[in-house]
């Protein structure tokens, strides 16, 4: 019976007009004949009372024992929400009753009431309201009259409330999807932002890095040169059990030999071991690094000789080794420096076959294992900043080595497309990209690797082709006849793109 | 296969059919093939190029063949004789080559003959017809009275085969099985824990401790493994010394010297002791394992001593303190108890021979029986005993039965004027070429070769009683197991040499000195404290 | 003849000449081959086995060009004249699954990492190698001095057999 603290026309929530033809029975004319009957009773005439506007009828959670029936004015009701914020819940009209819940219940007020237009109202005590059908049978026909109009309401109204909220569910689900894609979209935008920025920065940590290598791997060929000499002097001048010619001949051999490779070498060692087997074979080894035409140079050395001499050649040897290696890290540092030139974009004409050659070197670790093949004509140059080129190549020789594992074949060549454009294609013999995914490989994300632990980071062939298309240039794939995928890089010629 | 190899195989071969076509002197034909198959033995023993187990093998195998009743030989050859031709009574025609003199020979069976005096009566081209009273109808004269088969009556080939499971042998069987077991679960090394213990951490005593116990172990067990053993124990305490520390060497030295000398303390220490007493035993002569060890301990203490003196003076200590890594507890499980009692038990009844009466290689048997019953050794060690070397002294006691046999050990003995030489020097120069030539061959093999020929010298009676065959044996066995000189001269010296604490000279110059103070401790002994023992 | 030899796989000649010189000291008892690549060891291999030298050990490289590394290990698992033959593989960059692929195939026993030290290196192929002469069952007193001995000598008395003497 008690199924509401009201019954109320929609209103203030402002998106609850009734639906057409679901008009609420008009209680004007009952509620004239509630005030009529209670101003004709002398008991219930000084129960009809006055609220002006912002007096609290009744407070949630206290006890009253009142039931207001309201005869005209506006009544809002305030449901209490976290946080102490009070939500209006409902609007409270004349021939509406408030203070019902309470009495059905004998609970606390479930809400405030708060008089929001100034209030004439019958309130009645739960005794008086409750002794009703013996006092005033008259009036407590009308009042239930209006509490069964209440209920009616009430039934349609969840009925049009459950309507609306279904609507609104769909409507906020739409607005849910758009606003996912939208934080997905950012989330690229961001990572590709990252990722740009983290280059930049692994751009100037390697930039930093290589001049403080530069420095050391300078100094270190200097003093290869300096102590080369040095130790030739000593050879020269400073006597020894050694003819120093002989000796000269040793260290200049060491200083230019190359370490032969293991079948020479090891056909040397077994032609020392036949000669000489009385030497251990490590001692033999060493021997065998040292070119034969130096051993059997002139009349020939004899063994004992050549073990004497043996440190000579090895020091030379050794220098020459620290020098291979000292130049291989100067080479390495300028390329890197180029590689990774930090600092904002400068365009210029590049020559693209450059930073190619670069970018191998920088690879040269992961490209080692491949079959590298190059086919790179002068080309016009092109206008891009070489940096982010560099990342594209980078990119796109990175993807190539992923997709053929351990062995195949890597073939980089360029020409000129057409009139006024640059080609480059980068093949690889791996499995090929299927027709399907095509396009989705340069969408953001994508990866066919199972950990995208690279520094492509998945997004790599997404971020070339950003980077081509800031220069005029685009990126596409295909599979070459013979298998394996080939992606290929155009550009426009630096004359024309001015 | 190399070349030495090749060379060897076809040396051996020719050696063993040259006597073939000999004819010595006072050597029958079977002496003459057991000539033949001992210096094949020889040559292959000695270069190897077969393995020596299986030149032993193959020594048992051509006895077989050539010597046996069984063999081909014998199988397949006949004495050639014919039946008399009666002319009228007792007058009969025989061939001409079957009269000898005044004399024929009548085959009885196989290869035995009876003389049979007969009276020529006439003289034809082919025959001769002769008057007896021996000859009938069913006797057969030989035609060759000088043919090399007669008067020999080969044995039967079980005698031969006999050897691989002489009673010297199950008592290294049961040695082996012992060993296996205490190997199996730990039984030496924690004995080694215990009686190391008391040695505390002098140096010198440390290697007193170690050459102690190497020795009491090697007495029971192979030297081999009781070597490897030792050197677990010592390579720790090698590790922790300085690299230019002398004692090193010279504790490196101890163990396979110890190994080597205590060896010969019991009978089953070493397999040169089983060549002598199966020898022994053939000649109807028993050696108690406790006789043998009161010949062999005095030996073996007074050798042991002298090595630990020598090697403490020539490589000292820098060090005041050695440690000793001995932790770990005996295994008590009930296999390893059962191994305990079954061990004791069965050293107490072999060293108590003298009284219970009960023959060591009886005695061996117990541990072979019980060990495997209560499953304390299982196939996987049955199948891991040294078998091999049971085959190699198998085959060094089937060469010395049928040297002796067939009367080529007598023969070669007779070879040389002993007698010209005092009974000492003799058996001076026995243990001298034992010792010299176990430096180079297997200790077996000298025994092998040796003690055959030291038997039949002292059953000859050329030597005068002061020297016994016994003490000719002995001595044998021990200068075998005296020579260690070299890294290949026994198994224990060449574990010891492959670790590269040491150099060859070390060994050689050591070893060699221990070798001649040795045997002449062991002549001292012979001359005077084992005549007063051997009756 | 009848040598055991240890076989070192690397694209790079300095690795190989510092591997060869880093064992130099047991080469006496165990020569050192050295193959730069796949194929080259296999070549070599065949000639060693023909030879009847035998290889006791190999070390190889992951990334080389051609065939690599661990395939190289998963195929000579296979060759007959080189069960018990002990594999390592000796570099910087091979990956998870190549490691996993290269233990569960080709029964590597070791991972040796680049850059590698000296002691370790001998360390790995003294204890390799006395592995492999336990297993091969051949008597081990010649080459006992440049492996572990006290795993030899206990091997000795667990065998109670030497092939020198008796």
């Amino acid at each position: 019976m008690c199924a509401g603290e009201t019954g109320s026309t929609p209103g203030s929530s402002g998106t609850g007009d009734l639906p057409p033809g679901e008009r609420r029975r008009d209680t004007s004319r009952v509620v004239a004949e509630v005030r009529r009957l209670a101003e004709a009773s002398s008991e219930l005439r000084e129960r009809i009372r006055k609220f002006d506007s912002g007096v609290l009828l009744l407070r949630e959670g206290e006890r009253h024992d009142e039931i207001f029936c309201l005869l005209d004015g506006t009544v809002k009701l305030y449901k209490r929400a976290s946080a102490g914020t009070k939500i209006a819940v409902d609007v409270v009209r004349p021939g509406d009753l408030v203070g019902l819940l309470s009495y059905c219940t004998g609970n606390p007020n479930f809400t405030d009431a708060a008089v929001t237009t100034p209030v004439t109202a019958l309130a009645l005590s739960f005794e008086q309201f409750g002794s009703l059908a013996g006092s005033a049978p008259e009036l407590y026909e009308r009042l239930q009259s209006l509490i069964r109009d209440n209920l009616t309401e009430r039934y349609r109204r969840m009925v049009v409330l459950h309507l609306e909220l279904a609507t609104l569910n769909t409507t906020l689900e739409n607005e849910r999807d758009e606003l996912r894609r939208t934080v997905l979209e950012l989330e690229s935008t961001r990572n590709r932002l990252v990722q740009q920025e983290k280059m930049a920065m692994l751009g100037r940590l390697v930039a930093g890095l290589a001049h403080e290598i530069n420095n050391p791997a300078s100094a270190t060929l200097r003093s290869v040169d300096y102590l080369g000499e040095a130790f030739a002097e000593v050879l020269e001048k400073v006597p020894g059990q050694v003819d120093s010619g002989t000796a000269r001949r040793f260290w200049d051999a060491g200083l230019s030999a190359r370490l032969p490779d293991t079948a020479t070498q090891r056909s040397r060692l077994d032609a020392l071991a036949r000669d000489h087997p009385r030497l251990s074979r490590p001692l033999l080894r060493r021997l065998a690094a040292i070119p034969p035409e130096v051993l059997r140079f002139g009349t020939g050395i004899d063994p004992d000789e050549a073990i004497r001499l043996l440190p000579v050649f090895e020091a030379g040897l050794n220098l020459q080794i620290i020098r291979v290696s000292s130049e291989r890290i100067r080479d390495l540092v300028v390329n890197l420096k180029k590689y990774a030139r930090p600092g904002p974009a400068g365009e210029a004409a590049v020559d693209l076959r450059e930073g190619i050659r670069e970018t191998l070197l920088i690879l040269r670790g992961a490209v080692r294992r491949f079959d590298v093949q190059l086919d790179l004509p002068p080309v016009p140059p092109v206008r891009a900043d070489p940096g982010r080129l560099s990342q594209v190549w980078t990119n796109l020789i990175y993807n190539a080595c992923e997709a053929m594992g351990q062995q195949g074949r890597l073939r980089i060549s360029c020409g000129p497309a057409g009139d006024d454009r640059v080609f480059v294609t980068v093949q690889d013999s791996g499995p090929g990209v299927p027709e399907e995914i095509r396009e989705r490989i340069f969408q953001p994300n994508f990866t066919t690797k199972e950990q995208a632990n690279h520094f492509g980071l998945g997004i790599g062939l997404s971020i070339s082709r950003e980077i081509l298309a800031d220069y005029g240039g685009e990126l596409t794939v295909g599979n070459a006849p013979e298998g394996g995928a080939v992606f290929r890089v155009e550009l426009p010629a630096a004359e024309n793109s001015g | 296969m190399d070349t030495k190899k090749i060379i060897a195989l076809v040396v051996g071969s020719a050696l063993f059919l040259l006597p073939l076509f000999l004819d010595l002197d006072g050597l029958s034909l079977m002496g003459h093939i057991t000539l033949g198959i001992f210096l094949l033995a020889a040559v292959f023993w000695i270069l190897e190029p077969i393995p020596i187990y299986a030149t032993s093998l193959m020594v048992i195998f051509l006895q077989i063949v050539f010597l046996s009743a069984q063999g081909p030989l014998f199988q397949m050859n006949e004495v050639p004789s014919a039946a008399p031709i009666p002319v009228e009574a007792e007058v009969w025609e025989i061939p001409r080559q079957a009269l000898d003199g005044d004399r024929v020979l009548l085959l009885e069976e196989r290869n035995r003959t009876e003389a049979a005096e007969v009276s020529l009566v006439e003289s034809r081209a082919d025959t001769v017809v002769v008057r007896s009273d021996r000859l009938s109808e069913g006797t057969r004269v030989v035609i060759d009275p000088g043919h090399w088969f007669l008067d020999f009556d080969p044995p039967s080939y079980t005698k031969y085969l006999n050897a691989l499971a002489n009673p010297i042998i199950i008592l290294f069987l049961g040695g082996f099985v012992l060993a296996s077991a205490a190997v199996k679960y730990e039984l030496d090394r924690n004995l080694t824990r215990v009686i190391l213990r008391p040695f505390g951490t002098r140096p010198a005593m440390v290697t007193m401790g170690l050459m102690l116990v190497t020795a009491t172990l090697s007495a029971f067990m192979s030297n081999t493994a009781t070597t490897a053993m030792m050197m677990t124990v010592i390579i720790p305490i090698v590790a922790q010394l300085d690299p230019d520390d002398r004692y090193r060497i010279g504790i490196a030295l101890a163990i396979p010297f110890a190994a080597n000398v205590g060896g010969i303390a019991t009978p089953i220490g070493t397999p040169p002791n089983a060549i002598a007493i199966g020898a022994l035993q053939a000649q109807g002569i028993d050696i108690a394992f406790g006789q043998w060890m009161v010949l062999a301990v005095p030996l073996v203490i007074v050798v042991l001593f002298f090595v630990w003196w020598l090697l403490l003076t020539v490589y000292p200590a820098k060090g005041e303190r050695i440690t000793l890594e001995l932790s770990g507890t005996f295994n008590l499980s009930g296999k390893a108890i059962v191994l305990y009692v079954v061990f004791g038990l069965t050293v107490f009844l072999w060293v108590t021979e003298a009284w219970h009466g009960l023959s060591s290689s009886v005695v061996a048997f117990f541990p072979i029986a019980a060990l495997t019953a209560f499953r304390v050794i299982e196939k996987d060690e049955i199948r891991n005993l040294s078998w091999e070397v049971l085959w190699l002294m198998a085959g060094g006691i089937a060469l010395g039965v049928a040297m002796r046999d067939t009367g080529l050990a007598e023969w070669l003995i007779g070879m040389i004027r002993w007698d010209l030489m005092g009974a000492f020097v003799v058996i001076g120069v026995f243990g001298l070429v034992a010792a010299g030539l176990s430096n180079f061959i297997s200790n077996t093999v000298a025994a092998s070769l040796l003690v055959p020929l030291a038997i039949s010298l002292g059953a000859s009676g050329i030597l005068t009683d002061s020297v016994s065959l016994e003490i000719n044996a002995v001595i044998i066995a021990f200068g075998a197991s005296l020579g260690m000189a070299l890294p290949i001269s026994t198994p224990p010296n060449a574990i010891a040499m492959s670790t590269g604490l040491l150099r060859t000279p070390d060994m050689a110059k050591m070893g060699l000195l221990i070798g001649v103070v040795g045997l002449a401790v062991a002549l001292v002994l012979a001359r005077f404290f084992w005549p007063l023992l051997i009756g | 003849m009848d040598k055991i030899c240890i076989l070192c796989v690397d694209d790079e000649p300095d690795v190989l000449r510092a591997v060869a010189r880093d064992l130099a000291e047991m080469e006496e008892g165990f020569p050192v081959e050295t193959a730069a690549s796949a194929e080259e060891a296999k070549g070599l291999i065949g000639e060693i086995l023909k030879r009847g030298d035998r290889l006791g050990l190999v070390f190889c490289d992951h990334v080389m060009p051609g065939q690599n590394g661990v395939d190289l290990l998963i195929e000579l698992r296979g060759w007959p004249g080189l069960q018990g033959t002990r594999l390592v593989l000796f570099t910087g960059q091979a990956g998870h699954e190549d490691t996993v692929e290269a233990i569960n195939r080709a029964g590597i026993t070791r991972y040796v990492a680049k850059p590698w030290e000296r002691e370790l290196l001998v360390r790995v192929a003294r204890d390799e190698l006395t592995s492999y002469l336990i297993e091969s069952g051949r008597d081990p007193l010649p080459l006992m001095r440049y492996l572990d001995q006290e795993r030899l000598v206990e091997y000795v008395r667990r065998r109670n057999r030497v092939d020198t003497g008796q």
